[in-house]
């Protein structure tokens, strides 16, 4: 893990992410709405943590992060809607960290129910 | 700082200061965007090189930094009321990215080439996002 390395990911995630929310912007409308939502963070981790392994690991790879990323993304619903929810009797500066912290504590949780039932490597 | 360098920094303080209010909002806000991103894949490859469990790194890899920078944003400039707006608008995309990492591993499991099953599920979600879309438009009209 060297400094360069880390920087290069970096600015692959941020730029994945800030690509996505203008070229959604641009497009506009519902295909823009399609293109800011755009999964960067997720294709971004895959791209930076398997470039350079042999095929096989780099398979295994990508099968743990999407394994783990989809206990995420379902959590996200989730905290989304909690976010919302919070928001609305709390405001956002309160609430906005409790649904964080929340996706937190749940996302682990359902993570070491994975990781107990052997799914999760 | 050479001379290059100064002139360098000079052109960015005279783009930002030409901005007017509503591209220096969204300057802020891909530059927010920018940030967040950039830290959350740079701490899932630090996680996923030091702990023994990849998936865990994975779980971040879905961490809602983007969501949480959008509804600060909303929040701090229009208030609560966009802020819940932007939160529950946010479910539609993350609808679309979980079908996306649904995909991948489906992908996987019969086709063992890491960068063909990302470049699928990409794919698949654009097709899933735009079948959200349709089925939410449809709802609406009824």
């Amino acid at each position: 893990m060297s400094f360069t390395g880390i920087l290069l990911r970096f600015l692959l995630g941020g730029s994945a992410v800030a690509a996505s929310a203008i070229i959604g912007r641009k497009l506009g409308g519902r295909i823009g709405g399609i293109f800011a939502a755009f999964p960067a963070v997720f294709a971004s981790a895959v791209i930076s943590t398997t470039i350079g392994l042999p095929q096989l690991e780099a398979v295994r790879q990508t099968v743990s992060l999407s394994k783990g990323a989809l206990v995420g993304m379902v959590v996200d619903i989730g905290c989304a809607i909690a976010t919302g929810w919070l928001i609305t009797r709390v405001g956002w500066k309160k609430g906005l960290p409790i649904a964080l912290s929340g996706w937190l504590v749940v996302a682990l949780l359902v993570f070491y129910g994975g990781a107990w039932m052997g799914w999760m490597r | 700082m050479d001379a290059i360098e100064k002139r360098y920094w000079l052109l960015v303080v005279l783009v930002i200061e030409g901005m007017d209010e509503q591209n220096m909002k969204d300057f802020q806000d891909i530059l927010i965007r920018f940030l967040v991103g950039g830290t959350v894949v740079v701490a899932v490859y630090i996680l996923a090189a030091l702990l023994p469990w990849r998936s865990l790194a994975g779980v971040f890899a879905a961490f809602p930094g983007v969501m949480a920078a959008a509804v600060s944003m909303a929040g701090w400039r229009e208030g609560d009321r966009t802020a819940a707006e932007v939160a529950k608008g946010s479910v539609i995309g993350m609808l679309g990215s979980t079908a996306c990492v649904l995909a991948t591993l489906l992908v996987l499991r019969f086709l063992r080439v890491w960068w063909v099953a990302l470049i699928i599920a990409i794919l698949i979600w654009f097709g899933a996002s735009l079948l959200v879309h349709w089925l939410l438009r449809k709802f609406r009209h009824q």
